[in-house]
């Protein structure tokens, strides 16, 4: 799928599951300082891609703490959250 | 953003149930997510207020060491690890996270138990995982889910660099408190 994570399986009967923003965020940060494997990589990937389109404030504020810590640049999207919380 | 960050903070305030925790929506029974989010979001600003929050989140502790999902609960829950990660922003009660790490160290996923690997390997196929990697669950008994198992990795990882100096990276801005109560670098989830 490209990266990220579901909150349960990434496949169920076959079928792939749609990474969240939030889950996807979270695991990262679970995984900081851990090497940069593949699955890691893709799925900073994916939260970056996903970031400048993501509408739900805590989703976005999971994003820009997850972002944050792999050193990827958050001013925009801090920007952004300012907008939508007040 | 900056100038937001007051704003915001007084409008976590105003939102405080006069129990001293935080809920959702209007209900009145305090979250432990919502309480332990709010801590770590408010930080140590005004250490009173800071003492009066984290005491709420300790007297909602159970015996055992666990936190249940609502205050008042008798179930502990993936909770446990969010309290963890809000009290290692601080340097003290590490008995109370001691026994909330033994707690959240001898939780597993449903499917960390023989019997369900078995299944999940030889009968139940349609949900493709590996069984012999499992994590935390919402709940005791339930299934390995991605974000109890992920706030279970940080509340541990946090835990031990906050324990130690180990590990200090000066350009992290996520900070915990060492033993000494003195501010260091290293692992948490305080965005400073």
């Amino acid at each position: 799928m490209g990266g990220g994570w579901n909150s349960g399986n990434s496949m169920a009967y076959g079928t792939p599951l749609r990474p969240q923003v939030d889950t996807t965020a979270i695991a990262l940060l679970a995984l900081q300082d851990e090497e940069r494997s593949s699955v890691i990589r893709s799925g900073l990937e994916w939260l970056k891609e996903r970031a400048p389109s993501i509408q739900s404030v805590e989703s976005l504020a999971w994003c820009i703490l997850s972002l944050f810590v792999y050193q990827e640049p958050v001013e925009r999207l801090k920007k952004a959250l300012a907008v939508k919380a007040g | 953003m900056d100038t937001m960050t007051p704003i915001l903070a007084g409008l976590l305030l105003r939102r405080q149930l006069p129990a001293g925790g935080w809920s959702y929506f209007d209900s009145r029974q305090s979250s432990i997510e919502a309480t332990s989010l709010a801590v770590m979001a408010l930080g140590l600003q005004a250490e009173d207020a800071h003492r009066s929050r984290v005491a709420h989140l300790l007297a909602s502790q159970r015996p055992g060491g666990s936190w249940p999902a609502f205050f008042g609960d008798s179930e502990g829950s993936w909770t446990t690890a969010l309290a963890v990660c809000a009290l290692n922003a601080t340097a003290d009660f590490s008995g109370a996270r001691e026994k909330a790490l033994r707690w959240l160290n001898s939780e597993q996923g449903r499917e960390g138990h023989w019997f369900w690997r078995w299944k999940f390997k030889t009968a139940d196929r349609n949900v493709q995982f590996d069984p012999d990697k499992y994590g935390w669950p919402w709940s005791p008994g339930a299934s390995s889910w991605v974000i109890p198992t992920s706030f279970s990795i940080i509340a541990l990882k946090q835990f031990t660099a906050c324990s130690g100096d180990q590990n200090v990276r000066e350009s992290d801005p996520f900070r915990c408190r060492n033993a000494s109560g003195s501010r260091l670098h290293g692992w948490g989830l305080e965005f400073r």
